[in-house]
């Protein structure tokens, strides 16, 4: 028999044992997945907004920090930059944050009463350049330009707002928000609750939904006019915290960033999509204690996670001590032997790595839609992580072989 | 049946050390991961509350619409005025609070070098109130905080990351004797405190109350500018009950609804709550927590069901002595707490060392707190007393008859 065919048998045979010893596996694989998920939503957050956005270039504030702290500059700085050769069209983004009463939500425990507040990012645009400020396509911010142009007309009536569909649950579902009467509603069993729309404790217009996705920076968000977002905010209308450049066909995106620099006075920074992605997953992984942590915590989980795993093994060869003394007896080498509890180490790994994955797509479903955390599996972050596994049981598989080497043929009986 | 008594489950484990030692730090690992995740959750939670920490007060007055600090809710100084009528109140102050409209230029005197202007904190108190303990105060500060346009200034505010600037803030070098404007108004840095950053600002500044309202009310109000107070400070009678003073005071200033009574560490939780509920912190630490909890469960369940099948020799002999199930099944509940016990002292010397570390490279204090070990220890013996009981089922098909 090979190896492989023995180590194989063994596990076949004493089901429970490896049951077990592949759910300990599963275990430290979907704690491992769980932080490198959340690890990846961080970088997720700092750039979730400007993959949605449409721009070539991008004007901030010299004093930006993240997206979160963007801080502010003239609208005038607009208007200079679209007068640069190569430049099509400098439209303007605003950036802040309300108070958002959560309304009544219908969940599986019944009703839960309005009231809770919770701290909502807004952002605010132009609002019959919607469909020019936004990704527009499937699956984007918005599905296809037709609807952008009618949320958009929808949008320019003051006091109107879009909701983020994917934000975090306890902000309230869109489709449950929209059926609330513009006058507000009782809740039953709850009297003296009004379940209404309010941002800043006041009434506002839902009119419809969008899709960006949450974050570290906010767990829900808001669309608005610019009209509406500086009465919210009280931002000066003369200011803005972004300005989107799109481009000429044909031009440069380095030379026109070069030429604006020129143009424009130092209270502004020009940068390319790349730059400021870049800038802002650096901000977010580095600056950040958010982002340090979790790295923190992603070293921590794969050393739980291999501390567990070596458990398992140890546990799982110990048990079979008699099998391979016997095997031993009968005169097979070392070496056989040493080539049985590898494989039988590669076999656990995969047993425990494919539950462990199913784990943490579930796991992953709930982060995502009641964490708010924006995780998401990747295809390199499955091999790394199936790589680690098989490491990790190698190692104390090699570890655990110097047991069975001790193995005595004498201690069977 | 009358024998001495054996601390069975006790040799049962130690019998070999080595083995122990290595069960112990496996538990012990899954308390470092549940420490250090909780934490960094604290410290984050803790960072955004620091103000009300250092509040010198028993109760807090507050506007009830007001969610958090970021906030601009305001309530009438004249509430906070009827509450001295309380008896058992001894002062109350009012606290002024800015975030948006404070900008602080940059202490660099050279124009062509200086950084940018930036947002900040601003803290507005009557100097001789002494209603926020600012930590590691510069000696004689709020003496000095009376003459007008003078501040003082956060040592801890966020570090700069300009090259050129080691060891700045991003308001540039702070110092006591520099002077910087404030929202266009010329200020004078007295004295230093280390408060810190969080998520909504970069760092603080505490002036006078008549300066802070010079600068950041009275452009912008009509009326008296020091009539509408963020915050309302109460100290109460040494000795009387916060609870019970608060009722009262609710009593008398809060029937029209319009504010609110807390005590500081109602105060405290409210800000930590408004905190867990807006950002993933919670739940990203959270999760951490509880994959720490379950991964240690499982650990122990495969010790105490090994133990079990190692010793099923043993354990049958006892069985045929006429020891009872009940007996086997407290030795495996005992060994499930020396367990605990076990990882958790090594555990918790790792996580302090972790905290040690983990607040020299992120500059947010993790802190232990003695409420904070009791939790950790609490979780431990519930992980591995829970898998003690799932280990039961094993005891209970000991037969004596494997004896033979």
């Amino acid at each position: 028999m090979t190896p492989l065919g023995l180590a194989w048998s063994n596990l076949v045979h004493k089901r429970t044992r490896t049951a077990v010893a592949a759910a300990g596996v599963a275990f430290a694989v979907a704690l491992i997945f769980m932080e490198l998920g959340m690890f990846g939503g961080v970088e997720r957050t700092a750039t979730a907004l400007f993959d949605g956005l449409r721009f070539d270039l991008i004007l901030t504030s010299s004093e930006y920090g993240d997206v979160g702290r963007a801080g502010d500059i003239p609208k005038t700085r607009l208007a200079q930059a679209r007068a640069a050769d190569g430049v099509a069209d400098v439209l303007p983004l605003h950036l802040g944050n309300g108070v958002w009463q959560k309304p009544a939500h219908k969940g599986w425990l019944g009703v839960s009463p309005p009231g809770n507040v919770g701290s909502i990012g807004m952002i605010g645009v132009p609002p019959d350049r919607v469909a020019d400020v936004f990704a527009v396509d499937q699956g984007r911010v918005f599905h296809s330009r037709a609807e952008a142009e009618r949320l958009g007309q929808a949008l320019a009536r003051q006091g109107a707002i879009l909701f983020d569909r994917q934000s975090k649950p306890d902000f309230g579902s869109l489709e449950e928000m929209m059926a609330v009467p513009p006058g507000g509603e009782d809740v039953p069993g709850y009297p003296g609750f009004r379940n209404a729309i309010r941002l800043n404790d006041r009434r506002v217009d839902l009119v419809g939904g969008f899709n960006l996705g949450s974050g570290f920076s906010w767990n829900g968000m808001l669309m608005t006019s610019e009209e509406t977002f500086a009465d919210f905010t009280g931002m000066p209308r003369d200011r803005a915290n972004f300005g989107l450049i799109t481009l000429k066909p044909g031009a440069k995106a380095t030379e026109v960033q070069a030429q604006l620099k020129r143009l424009l006075p130092p209270d502004v920074h020009v940068r390319t999509r790349q730059e400021i992605v870049d800038h802002e997953e650096r901000y977010w992984m580095q600056l950040t204690s958010v982002g340090q942590f979790l790295g923190v915590a992603v070293a921590l989980a794969i050393v739980v996670g291999a501390i567990f795993v070596y458990q398992m093994m140890a546990a799982d060869i110990r048990g079979m001590l008699p099998e391979y003394a016997t095997v031993k007896a009968l005169g097979y080498r070392p070496l056989y032997l040493t080539g049985v509890v590898l494989w039988q180490s590669v076999l656990l790994a995969v047993f425990g790595y494919a539950p462990g994955l199913v784990a943490s797509f579930a796991l992953y479903y709930i982060t995502r839609n009641f964490g708010g955390i924006p995780t998401e599996m990747t295809f390199e972050r499955t091999v790394i992580v199936l790589l680690m596994t098989c490491g990790m049981c190698l190692a104390s598989g090699t570890l655990a072989i110097r047991k069975v080497h001790a193995a005595e043929p004498a201690d069977l009986f | 049946m009358n024998v001495p008594w054996v601390p069975l489950a006790w040799l049962n484990l130690t019998h070999d050390r080595v083995r122990f030692a290595l069960f112990a730090s496996g538990i012990a690992f899954a308390v470092v991961l549940m420490s250090v995740q909780l934490g960094i959750m604290n410290a984050m939670l803790d960072s955004n509350t620091i103000v009300f920490q250092k509040l010198n007060a028993d109760l807090v007055v507050v506007n009830p619409a007001r969610p958090s600090i970021l906030f601009r809710h305001t309530f009438q100084r004249s509430r906070l005025d009827q509450t001295i009528g309380v008896p058992g109140v001894v002062s109350a102050h009012a606290i002024y609070l800015e975030h948006e409209l404070g900008r602080l230029r940059n202490t660099d005197p050279n124009p062509q070098t200086r950084g940018r202007t930036r947002r900040l904190r601003v803290i507005g108190v009557d100097p001789a109130a002494h209603a926020i303990d600012l930590p590691h105060l510069d000696p004689g500060s709020w003496e000095k905080l009376q003459t007008p346009n003078t501040a003082l200034f956060d040592r801890k505010a966020r570090p700069s990351l300009n090259p050129r600037s080691p060891g700045e803030s991003v308001y540039g070098k702070l110092e006591p004797g520099m002077k910087t404007e404030l929202s266009g108004h010329e200020m004078t840095l007295v004295g230093g405190f280390e408060l810190g950053f969080d998520f909504g600002c970069d760092g603080t500044i505490v002036l006078s109350d008549r300066t802070f309202t010079t600068i950041l009310r009275e452009p912008y109000t009509l009326g008296d500018p020091m009539a509408d107070i963020d915050y309302g400070v109460l100290r109460l009678q040494p000795g009387s009950d916060p609870n019970e003073l608060k009722k009262q005071v609710q009593q008398v200033i809060g029937r029209e609804g319009d504010v609110m009574v807390m005590t500081k560490a109602e105060a405290i939780d409210r800000e930590r709550n408004f905190w867990w509920a807006s950002t993933p912190i919670g739940f990203a630490f959270g999760a951490g927590v509880i994959l720490g909890f379950v991964v240690g469960m499982v650990i122990c369940y495969q010790i105490l069901s090994s133990d079990v099948a190692d010793h099923f020799a043993q354990y049958a002999t006892l069985r045929a002595i006429g020891y009872p199930n009940r007996y086997l099944s407290s030795i495996v509940l005992q060994e499930s707490v020396i367990l605990a016990l076990a990882g958790y002292l090594p555990g918790l010397l790792v996580a302090w060392g972790a905290y040690a570390y983990l607040t020299k490279i992120s500059a947010m204090p993790l802190t232990l707190t003695l409420g904070r070990a009791a939790l950790v220890l609490g979780l431990t013996l519930v992980m591995c007393v829970a898998s003690g009981f799932l280990a039961l089922n094993k005891v209970k098909k000991v037969d004596p008859a494997d004896v033979f």
